[in-house]
């Protein structure tokens, strides 16, 4: 058989992403004929239909070379990003030049996402070994854009308005990744606690205080789980918590000048209806989009989100929000929710610390960088301007966020998700039971097969306890 | 094509749907070994994270209203202004179907067009992406704006006669009537309410001088803003003025209510009333009219409240109120609605518009030379037109005061029993006095067939001339509208706000409102 079976799944369901963003243009196009434009636009066709067929390629390439592992992650991110185009799309008004380049960003992305997974699937113990120079990598990183690096708008750029930053993410997850782990030498303490408080400490000075967030949260989150103590959770909760209570209560004037901006955050987030016309004003006006939107939105291309201040980057969601409504900002959080928790039973079904500690750190940037930026939309926290990883325009944050997800894709790949066998409800639908879907939960769902491991329980609830001692190597016994 | 983007916005978020709930299953593989716990809750942190957010966001897109702060800043939304169809805002009519504001498209965009110009314009306001939004612009901004409506709303309303949602906001207003008011105070500055009295319904509500509320320029909004006569003021609903004479039917039925009769006589001497402590007395017009004339007034001599009432005798009532005393003439006038800060808007609308200044009363502790003033409407008592003109519907409505409304398709309030039906008669009976008596103060009110009964006032004032007041009914027996006319600083009641009442109540008659039939 030329075409390998094993990833049917991520082909239907890429065609189906492929389907739902096709639906959303049109949608797109309805609006923008009603108010007098163009409808379709034959570049912005090119353009998403170059990412559905770049998505169907990196699928058949993933395919080709047997990659195993979970067949949902890249259709979830696919629709997501191809969500983030649409909006993107949307928001181009007819004096907006065609911008060609800006869209390169796509197979750059894609191809990032296939590079890493090619890189790493097979040498995941050089990655590993590697910890250390990722942390001197990033380091280096960080003190050429303090050296080098254009301030705007509070933020520092690389050149060409580029955020090197970004590329902290990953090189801090391979870093953390490869060195928590447990017993450490003294020495190696010093070195690794020296490297990483000045990394903290070059990020404050710059004051990217959403990546100080991210790190902070993924170092807890790497530790809680190398060492199985929620302890480490908490402290990382009462930390943040005491920060905004200092800063709740006006505390910039106890930490100086640094604090002033987090302090102006937290006032806008806190009260923005006291300064609408100035500090709050985002917030109030992503707070309108949100209103506008209602519960079914007002259609993609409906809504007027282009009144929000960085509706294309930070404040993304509110565009979402007011386009498709709260019912499909829910199910964007499902496509979210989804994604990250297969990447996190990606970690869980992955047997070598590392690689757990590897998915771990991937999923929970990104769940950190979504819950922050979503959070800072609706009020739940003070804005941080963090990007929302896949719809957020914005070249860097997408490429490093794909990055991530071939890691992971990486870490997954000698795992077996047998798709049909996670859904016995599927199996039991006589419409959709093709004979070839069966053929994949044949080692681990079908009775006979359950019998020969040795657990003669209910085939489609084993008894935990019994499985558990039956399975000593469950990973093996699919190869 | 509306229908069709809105069965399509469903048919996106159904697909959508579609999409991620079957990728949203994710069990372990059968025989994998159960997560480590530490692993577990990393899901449950992440789920519970956007569970939150979901829940602020579902706040934000179905309730923002609970948050004082967004209901102070609710009208900072821009998309309000900025309307992208002639769908986006409903029209205004009148109780006839008659357009009042509807949208054009110029070349600045869509802009709402008020048909009256000048003649509606206080009521009606405007929503102007500079200047923001007055009037029933402001105050029914939920009702009137459509430009997000849910699809199923949309869909709802396919193959109905006159789509709901785009039809007309219909007002209470009666064209006719409130036309002849503005015209009847031009050059003017005044206020002219007409309700109807059974129901509550503003019939007209006038203010002078007006403005024309689709030329607003940042220049002439400057103009406008800085005029002496404030003609951006709804002196209606915003103008607190004392109601002088007007005032006089309050006292009545508090008096009515206390066992005195029509019947009640009282001596008023020439040189007028003057309260126990007090030094300076309280006169009468023919008294004030003869000392600048140099003829000699022999005073009204002995009169009963029926010739009090018909001749505007301040002393009878001075001396009447005080022997009344504060509290009972206080808790009269609350019995009105004086103090309470009526809106045309229904009850549970978070507005600021459309709303009246809540007026003033005496304290009942106040010294008898405050509460013998009080009793003529003067002194602590300040009211608005729109009071004065709920006073003439309570005492029309034989003592039901129906609280004032605007909105044709609004329910009817609860009425307020402000008086019983007798008293109320007989206050009736005292206000049509003052039209038929041949010394009545509003005998310019006869119109024939049409019996009228009214109350003049000239209210007295530290800033110039007497505000010049008429409040009435029409018909006196079957009573069908009530008004109430103010000229600032117009002199005589009888002489500046007549007329005006006399115009308005013409064009009532000619709109069919005075005849034996029934609504128009």
């Amino acid at each position: 058989m030329s075409r390998p079976a094993d990833r049917r799944h991520e082909g239907r369901w890429l065609r189906q992403v492929g389907w739902c963003l096709a639906a959303f243009y049109v949608a797109l196009a309805g609006h923008r004929w009603l108010r007098g434009g163009v409808a379709f636009d034959p570049r912005e066709v090119a353009v998403l239909g170059g990412f559905i067929g770049g998505l169907h390629l990196l699928h058949e390439a993933l395919a080709a070379t047997r990659l195993r592992g979970d067949q949902a992650v890249v259709p979830l991110v696919g629709l997501l990003t191809g969500l983030g185009l649409l909006m993107r799309l949307r928001l181009a008004t007819p004096e907006t030049a065609w911008n060609w380049h800006e869209w390169l960003i796509i197979p750059a992305a894609l191809a990032a996402l296939a590079g890493s997974v090619w890189a790493c699937r097979r040498h995941l113990t050089t990655v590993e070994a590697a910890g250390w120079l990722a942390g001197f990598l990033a380091l280096g990183l960080l003190l050429f854009v303090v050296r080098h690096g254009v301030s705007f708008r509070g933020a520092t750029f690389g050149p060409g308005r580029t955020t090197p930053t970004e590329l902290l993410k990953p090189l801090m997850v391979i870093c953390l990744a490869g060195f928590l782990k447990r017993p450490r030498a003294l020495w190696e303490l010093t070195i690794f606690g020296a490297l990483f408080s000045a990394v903290l400490l070059l990020l404050v000075k710059q004051s990217d205080l959403g990546m100080v967030v991210i790190l902070g949260a993924l170092t807890l989150s790497l530790w809680f789980v190398s060492t199985g103590q929620s302890r480490w959770l908490l402290v990382g909760l009462s930390g943040a918590a005491v920060v905004l209570l200092l800063l709740s209560m006006g505390g910039s004037s106890l930490l100086g000048s640094a604090a002033q901006r987090p302090q102006r955050r937290v006032d806008a987030w806190l009260d923005p209806w006291q300064d609408p016309h100035g500090n709050g004003y985002q917030t109030m006006q992503a707070v309108f989009a949100q209103r506008a939107g209602g519960l079914d939105g007002a259609g993609l291309g409906g809504g007027q989100a282009q009144l929000v201040p960085l509706v294309r980057s930070d404040f993304a969601w509110a565009e979402l929000a007011e386009d498709l409504g709260l019912m499909g900002c829910a199910l964007v959080l499902c496509a979210y929710l989804a994604l990250y928790r297969r990447g996190y039973r990606i970690a869980s079904l992955a047997e070598h610390p590392f690689r757990q500690r590897l998915a771990v750190g991937c999923v929970t940037v990104l769940a950190i960088q979504t819950l922050l930026n979503l959070g800072g939309v609706v009020r739940l926290v003070p804005i941080t301007g963090i990007t929302l990883p896949f719809i957020s325009h914005g070249g860097s944050s997408l490429l490093v966020s794909y990055c991530l997800i071939g890691l992971l894709l990486a870490v997954g790949d000698d795992l077996e998700f047998a798709e049909t066998s996670a859904r016995p409800g599927r199996r039991d639908g006589a419409a959709l039971a093709t004979p070839a879907d069966s053929e994949l939960g044949a080692g681990a769902g079908f009775d006979s097969a359950c019998g020969a491991i040795g657990a003669p329980g209910a085939p489609r609830r084993p008894a935990g306890g019994r499985r558990r001692g039956a399975s000593g190597a469950p990973h093996g016994r699919a190869d | 094509m509306d229908y069709a983007l809105a069965l399509w916005r469903l048919v996106c978020l159904a697909i959508l749907a579609l999409v991620v709930f079957p990728l949203l299953r994710c069990r372990r593989p059968a025989g994998a070994p159960p997560a480590p716990k530490s692993l577990a809750a990393f899901s449950g942190v992440v789920s519970l994270g956007f569970a939150l957010v979901l829940a602020l966001q579902a706040l934000w897109a179905l309730a923002p209203e609970v948050s004082s702060g967004y209901r102070a800043c609710a009208t900072l939304d821009r998309r309000t202004y900025r309307l992208r169809s002639p769908h986006d805002r409903r029209a205004l009519a009148d109780r006839a179907g008659t357009p009042l504001v509807v949208n054009v498209t110029s070349e600045a965009g869509i802009v709402r067009q008020h048909i009256f110009g000048s003649r509606i314009a206080h009521l009606l306001g405007y929503h102007h992406a500079r200047f923001g939004q007055t009037g029933a612009e402001a105050a029914c901004n939920t009702e009137l704006s459509t430009a997000r409506r849910p699809a199923w709303a949309i869909l709802g309303s396919l193959g109905q006669p006159g789509n709901p949602l785009t039809s007309p906001l219909r007002l209470t207003l009666d064209t006719a009537i409130q036309c002849a008011a503005a015209e009847a105070l031009n050059g003017r500055i005044g206020a002219v309410v007409v309700l109807a009295p059974t129901t509550g319904e503003v019939l007209a509500l006038a203010s002078a001088p007006s403005f024309d509320p689709d030329s607003l320029t940042q220049a002439s909004f400057r103009q406008l803003r800085d005029d002496a006569r404030r003609p951006l003021l709804n002196r209606a609903l915003a103008g607190l003025y004392p109601p002088g004479s007007t005032y006089k039917p309050v006292t009545a039925a508090a008096l009515l209510a206390q066992g005195y009769g029509p019947g009640t006589a009282v001596t008023v001497p020439p040189e007028g009333y003057t309260p126990p402590g007090d030094s300076q007395p309280i006169r009468d017009h023919e008294a004030s009219e003869a000392a600048r004339t140099g003829h000699a007034w022999a005073g009204h001599g002995r009169l009963d409240m029926r010739a009090a009432m018909a001749m505007s005798a301040n002393g009878y009532f001075a001396a009447l109120g005080n022997r009344l005393g504060g509290a009972a003439l206080c808790e009269a006038g609350r019995a009105f609605g004086i103090d309470r800060p009526w809106a045309l808007t229904p009850d549970g609308w978070q507005t600021d518009d459309l709303l009246a200044r809540p007026g003033t009363l005496p304290d009942p502790r106040d010294r008898p030379a405050v509460v013998a003033r009080a009793a003529i409407g003067q002194g602590r008592v300040l009211v608005t037109p729109l009071h004065m003109a709920l006073v003439a519907a309570a005492v029309a409505n034989h003592g039901q005061l129906m609280p004032p409304r605007l909105l044709l398709e609004a329910p009817a309030a609860q009425p307020l029993v402000v008086m019983t039906a007798p008293i109320a008669d007989k206050v009736a009976g005292l206000m049509r006095c003052a039209v038929t008596d041949p010394r009545g103060t509003a005998r310019g009110l006869r119109m024939g067939a049409i019996p009228v009964a009214a109350k003049t006032g000239s209210a007295e004032n530290d800033k110039g001339a007497p505000h010049a007041w008429v409040i009435g009914f029409a018909p006196s027996d079957r009573p069908r509208l009530a008004f109430a006319v103010l000229v600032e600083h117009g002199g005589a009641g009888s002489k500046a706000a007549v007329p005006i009442a006399r115009a308005v109540l013409e064009a009532a008659r000619r709109g069919g409102w005075l005849a034996a039939g029934g609504t128009p």
